[in-house]
C-alpha cells in the first residue's frame, strides 16, 4: 500500500447531529483508506454511524448535522475545506453514492433517461442526440430490458429492482472514481439482491473504480468485499481483510455478531449466540469502550479509556484492550 | 399428533385498481394474492412460511385469524369451520397474531400494564385484579423484561422490547396457535437473535404451535420445524426445514437458497439465478406460473396444472421435473 494507490483518505471524521435533545455523536472520530479499484465493506447495526460516514465523506451532510472535525483526502484534497460549489463539481463525476430507496432517491415528475441524462447536460453536453444515446448505453449496462422505450418511462412504473438499476446507472453515469453504495439492496427481495449486487460487482471490474459497501448483512460484505470495517456507536471497532475476520473474528462485537447470524446450511444444529443489551444512547459523550456494557470480557479499565484500533498483523485491526499492544492505526 | 389447523384450497382475492378505459371495457380487475393453499399444521409444530415480498405470505397469515375475508376455500381451527364462524371473539382466544412492526403494533396511550390486561379482561381470565397483576408479572418476566417496566408506555422502550412485549400480548390469552409475521424483520441482527431465542424457549415452555412468516431461509431455519415455500400465492414446495434447506427440489427454492448472502467460509453449492422480475399478481402467468423465469422451463410447463407432487413421504412438490 503506497500513497499512490489510496484513492479516499478519510481522518478521524467527526459529525454530530444537533437535536433539541441535545448532540447526538453519530460519527465519533472514524479513519480508514479507500484503495483505488476496492470494493471496501463496512458494516454495522442500525444507527451505528455507517451512512453518515458516507454522507460526510461526501460533504452533503444535511441540518441539523455538521462535520465538526477531522479530514476528508480526495487525491490530496480536502473535501471538507471546499465550498459547495466546487464539492458540486466532484459529487457526481468523481464522487457519487447509490441511496438506499430507489424510489425516493429518483425525481417521481420526470422519466428515467431524462434523469440520467441531466448528468451528462450538467457536465455541458449540449447536443440531444449524443446525450441520448449516452443514456441508453448507461442503460443497457445496468442490464435494464429495452432501453430505448423504457429511459421515457417514469420512477413509478418501473418495478424496485429496474429503479435500483437505473439509480446505478444514474449513479455511475460519468464513471466516477468513487462510489458509496448505501444499503444498496435493502429495500430488495433476495433474488433480485443477488442480481443487482452482481451487476455492482461486474461494473466495478469493469470500470475499475472504488466501491465503499455499506450493508448491515455481514454475509452479504463477505461474499462481496475483500477488505471489512465493523462500526460500532460511531466509530470502526475492527477492519481486516474478510477471511481473516470471518476466521478470526477478535471484537466480541464481531464475534457476537457472526454468532447472531443466521447463515442457511450451517449443517447439524444452529447454534445461535447472542449478545445482551442494546446499543448505547449516542447523545453521551462515551469516553470509554462503548461495547463494554454489553461486553463478556469487560473489565474496569474498559470503562477508563477508549481503546484504539490496535495492529493484530496483517492488516487486521481491533480495537478492543484485550488485544493492546504498542503497534497502533494512525 | 393433533392437527390444529387446516387450510384447503384457500383463495383470497383484492380488486387490482383500474383506469376509467379499464372500468368501462375491461370490467374489474383482480389481485390474486392468495390462490388455492392447502396445508395443516399439527399441535406443538413450528411451521415456517417463506417467500419473497408479495407472494401472499402476510395474507395467508391475516386470514387466518379472519383480518381478511377469503373469497373461497375452508379454514379449520380444531375442525371447526372459520369462515362460517360468527364468533370471532373465540377464535382470537384460539389464535394470535404477532406483528411485524412492534412500533405500529402497540397503542401508544397505554401502559404495558394495560396492553396486557386488556385481552384477559375480554376473555374474563382472571378472577381477580391480584390473579391478573401475578399473571402480568409472569408474562413480563417470561419474555424477559421487569415487573418495574409494566407501568411504562410502548414509546420508551426500543424495538426489540416492544416486540418482547407484542409476543407477551400474543401469549396473555394462552392461544393455542401464534401467527408470528415477520416478528424480526424490522430489528437489527443481535436484537433478531435474542427475539427467536426467546421464541425457541417459549416453545419448549409452553408447548407453542407457531406458524412463522418470514422472508428470511435463515431465519426459518432455525425456528421451523417444516417449511412451505411461496410463490405468488401458492405453496411450491413443502417439507421438513432441514430436507428442504439441504436438498431443495424446486427451482424457485434453489434461486431463493442460493441468492441469500452466505458466510464467506462457507462451501458454495451451485447457483440457480431467475431471469427478470415477480410477475403482477394480476396476470399470473398460465400453467406453471414460475416458468417465464425458470431456467429449466420447458414447452410442458406453459400447460402444467400446478398440483403438489408427493415426492417422497411429508416432501411435496410443485414442478414438472418430478413427474414420473
Amino acid at each position: 500500500m503506497t500513497e499512490k494507490d489510496i484513492c479516499l483518505s478519510v481522518k478521524n471524521l467527526r459529525t454530530s447531529f444537533f437535536t433539541d435533545r441535545g448532540e447526538i455523536h453519530a460519527v465519533r472520530g472514524v479513519s480508514f483508506d479507500v484503495m483505488k479499484g476496492e470494493m471496501l465493506g463496512i458494516v454495522g447495526e442500525s444507527g451505528c454511524g455507517k451512512s453518515v460516514t458516507a454522507f460526510s465523506a461526501l460533504n452533503q451532510v444535511k441540518h441539523p448535522g455538521r462535520i465538526v472535525g477531522g479530514e476528508v483526502l480526495f487525491h490530496g484534497v480536502d473535501l471538507l475545506k471546499l465550498s459547495q460549489d466546487e464539492m458540486r463539481k466532484l459529487r457526481g463525476s468523481k464522487m457519487s453514492m447509490i441511496f438506499q430507496e430507489p424510489l425516493t432517491a429518483l425525481n417521481p415528475a420526470f422519466s428515467i433517461g431524462w434523469q440520467i441524462g441531466e448528468s451528462y447536460r450538467l457536465r455541458g453536453e449540449k447536443n440531444k442526440k449524443v446525450i441520448e444515446e449516452k443514456t441508453i448505453d448507461m442503460l443497457r449496462k445496468v442490464k435494464l430490458p429495452e432501453p430505448e422505450l423504457r429511459m421515457k418511462e417514469f420512477p413509478y412504473q418501473f418495478s424496485g429492482g429496474m429503479r435500483q438499476r437505473a439509480l446505478i446507472a444514474l449513479a455511475l453515469a460519468c464513471t466516477p472514481e468513487l462510489v458509496f453504495a448505501d444499503e444498496p439492496t435493502t429495500a430488495l427481495d433476495v433474488t433480485v439482491q443477488a442480481e443487482i449486487l452482481d451487476l455492482l460487482q461486474n461494473l466495478q471490474k469493469e470500470m475499475g473504480m472504488s466501491v465503499v459497501l455499506i450493508s448491515h448483512n455481514l454475509n452479504l460484505i463477505g461474499e462481496r468485499c475483500k477488505r471489512v470495517l465493523v462500526f460500532y456507536a460511531g466509530k470502526i471497532i475492527e477492519e481486516a481483510p474478510t477471511e481473516e475476520l470471518f476466521k478470526n473474528p477478535s471484537h466480541p462485537y464481531t464475534q457476537g455478531l457472526l454468532g447472531s447470524l443466521l447463515s442457511i446450511h450451517q449443517g447439524e444444529d444452529v447454534q445461535l449466540h447472542t449478545m445482551p443489551g442494546e446499543v448505547p444512547n449516542l447523545l453521551e459523550d462515551i469516553d470509554h469502550c462503548s461495547f463494554a456494557p454489553r461486553c463478556p470480557y469487560a473489565t474496569e479499565e474498559c470503562y477508563k479509556k477508549q481503546p484504539e484500533l490496535y495492529n493484530l498483523g496483517g492488516n487486521h485491526y481491533c480495537s478492543c484492550l484485550r488485544y493492546k499492544r504498542e503497534e497502533v492505526k494512525q | 399428533m393433533r392437527e390444529l389447523l387446516r387450510v384447503e384450497d384457500l383463495k383470497v382475492q383484492f380488486t387490482a385498481p383500474a383506469s376509467l378505459n379499464d372500468k368501462l371495457f375491461a370490467g374489474k380487475k383482480y389481485v390474486k394474492a392468495v390462490d388455492g393453499l392447502s396445508f395443516s399444521i399439527n399441535e406443538g409444530e413450528v411451521v415456517g412460511l417463506v417467500g419473497e415480498s408479495g407472494c401472499g405470505k402476510s395474507t395467508v397469515g391475516k386470514t387466518l385469524v379472519m383480518l381478511q375475508k377469503p373469497k373461497s376455500g375452508k379454514i379449520y381451527v380444531d375442525g371447526e369451520d372459520v369462515c362460517e364462524t360468527k364468533d370471532e371473539k373465540a377464535l382470537r382466544k384460539k389464535i394470535q397474531y404477532i406483528f411485524q412492526d412492534p412500533y405500529s403494533s402497540l397503542n401508544p396511550r397505554m401502559t404495558v400494564k394495560t396492553i396486557l390486561s386488556r385481552p384477559m379482561e375480554i376473555f374474563g381470565l382472571c378472577k381477580n385484579k391480584d390473579e391478573e397483576n401475578e399473571r402480568i408479572a409472569n408474562l413480563l418476566k417470561e419474555v424477559g423484561l421487569s415487573q418495574e417496566q409494566s407501568l411504562r408506555f410502548p414509546h420508551e422502550f426500543s424495538g426489540g422490547q416492544k416486540q418482547r412485549i407484542s409476543i407477551a400480548r400474543a401469549l396473555a390469552v394462552e392461544p393455542e396457535l401464534i401467527i408470528a409475521d415477520e416478528p424480526t424483520a424490522a430489528l437489527d441482527v443481535s436484537i433478531q437473535a435474542q427475539i427467536l431465542k426467546l421464541l425457541e424457549k417459549l416453545r419448549t415452555t409452553r408447548n407453542l404451535t407457531m406458524l412463522f412468516i418470514s422472508h428470511d431461509l435463515g431465519v426459518v431455519e432455525y425456528v421451523s420445524d417444516r417449511i412451505l415455500v411461496m410463490y405468488l400465492g401458492k405453496i411450491v414446495e413443502e417439507g421438513p426445514t432441514k430436507d428442504v434447506i439441504n436438498d431443495p427440489l424446486h427451482p424457485y427454492t434453489k434461486a431463493l437458497l442460493s441468492a441469500v448472502p452466505k458466510n464467506p467460509l462457507q462451501e458454495k453449492g451451485e447457483g440457480v439465478r431467475l431471469s427478470g422480475s415477480i410477475p403482477s399478481t394480476i396476470n399470473i402467468p398460465q400453467g406453471c406460473r414460475l416458468h417465464p423465469r425458470c431456467p429449466y422451463a420447458t414447452e410442458a410447463c406453459r400447460t402444467f396444472n400446478e398440483e403438489l407432487i408427493e415426492v417422497k413421504p411429508d416432501r411435496k412438490v410443485s414442478c414438472l421435473l418430478y413427474k414420473k
